[in-house]
């Protein structure tokens, strides 16, 4: 039986996020959660060497020797993806308290956002910008104002014995607060097509992974992986890796900026 | 009997009502959620540990890092 956080990818896609749903997450949860009053944000201290969009992933799911997963709700990738993991309740939270809420397991939703927490690894504009929106989205669903956008360094108790997430949650939540009042303009999607060129050339469709076709052909012979005309996990990985080498969102999506990339590769 | 006339009421002016100030961020740290709807503490409450804080990543959560081609499927995001 699903739990009752089957509304989740929906809110999310609707403020124009990127949403993958992991398989089995509707029924996946330590029980069912109660009254969701508000999200608890976290940071995965994920080295930076691990490299990769979500590496936590599968542990976010299963848990650790110790403790059974999920350990969150959400999880958001660095190229600003939410992973929908649980509908149900999840090991997030501990003991805290926040606005009067003591059970943050049962009454907050948890995201875990891919991040070391150390300096040498600043938060990219385009995954703080998803965790804005995805917490706004989410808050605006259960008609509960920015205040419920709490950190889990803010929750914890006793005060101090978290650090997650490393960002200021004040200026977080101003930033929440604006994106609900409606006074930050929408979330910038990507062009379904290129612009059309100046050299009056077709412009090409944006790909993604479930394409198949000639376009695909020639991202991948561009990449130098196989050639097989299917955007597969594989091609949507070596994206990810050329995106990456480009200083480009690393999110396995050939759009205008990615194609243009493509077009400097002989 | 004669039929009463109806008085002429005259409509009254409404008052403008003033306008509220938007409740500041400060103030609304001060709400409190209604407690009956809220649970109680779970002295069994676990936490993700995926912080850097109490626990340090061992080798076996290292080994369960996700690929980027073992990912699932994205949607949404374009136009």
């Amino acid at each position: 039986m699903a739990f009752s956080l089957t509304w989740l990818p929906e809110v999310l896609k609707i403020a124009g996020l990127k949403v993958s749903e992991v398989p089995g997450w509707q029924t996946r949860g330590r029980g069912d959660v109660g009254r969701i009053f508000g999200v608890i944000c976290h940071h995965t201290a994920t080295p930076k060497r691990s490299g990769g969009n979500m590496p936590t992933l599968r542990l976010l799911i299963e848990g650790r020797a110790g403790l059974s997963g999920p350990l969150a709700q959400l999880g958001l990738g660095r190229d600003g993806t939410y992973f929908i993991i649980a509908a149900g309740r999840a090991n997030h939270a501990g003991a805290g308290k926040w606005q009067g809420l003591v059970n943050g397991n049962s009454n907050f939703i948890g995201i875990e956002a891919e991040n070391s927490g150390l300096a040498d690894d600043p938060w990219s504009d385009v995954q703080m910008d998803a965790y804005r929106r995805g917490v706004a989205a989410i808050l605006r669903r259960i008609g509960q104002p920015s205040i419920f956008a709490a950190g889990h360094k803010e929750y914890a108790l006793p005060k101090g014995r978290k650090v997650d997430p490393s960002f200021d949650m004040n200026n977080f939540r101003l930033g929440v607060d604006a994106i609900l009042r409606g006074s930050t303009p929408m979330s910038v999607l990507i062009p379904a097509v290129e612009p059309i060129p100046v050299d009056g050339g077709t412009p090409r469709p944006t790909l993604r992974r479930g394409l198949t076709g000639a376009l695909t052909r020639i991202v991948q012979t561009k990449l130098g992986i196989k050639v097989d005309g299917i955007f597969g996990p594989k091609t949507e990985a070596a994206v990810r890796a050329f995106q990456r080498a480009n200083e480009l969102v690393p999110d396995g999506i050939v759009g205008p900026k990615t194609w243009l990339a493509l077009d400097k590769v002989p | 009997m004669a039929e009463k006339k109806p008085k002429d009421k005259k409509p009254k002016a409404k008052k403008p009502k003033a306008e509220k100030p938007e409740k500041k961020l400060d103030e609304l740290k001060d709400l409190t959620p209604e407690p009956k709807f809220a649970d109680k503490h779970d002295a069994k409450d676990e936490e993700s540990e995926l912080d850097g804080c109490d626990v340090e990543l061992t080798e076996n959560d290292v080994a369960l890092y996700t690929l980027d081609e073992d990912l699932p499927k994205t949607e949404g995001g374009v136009a």
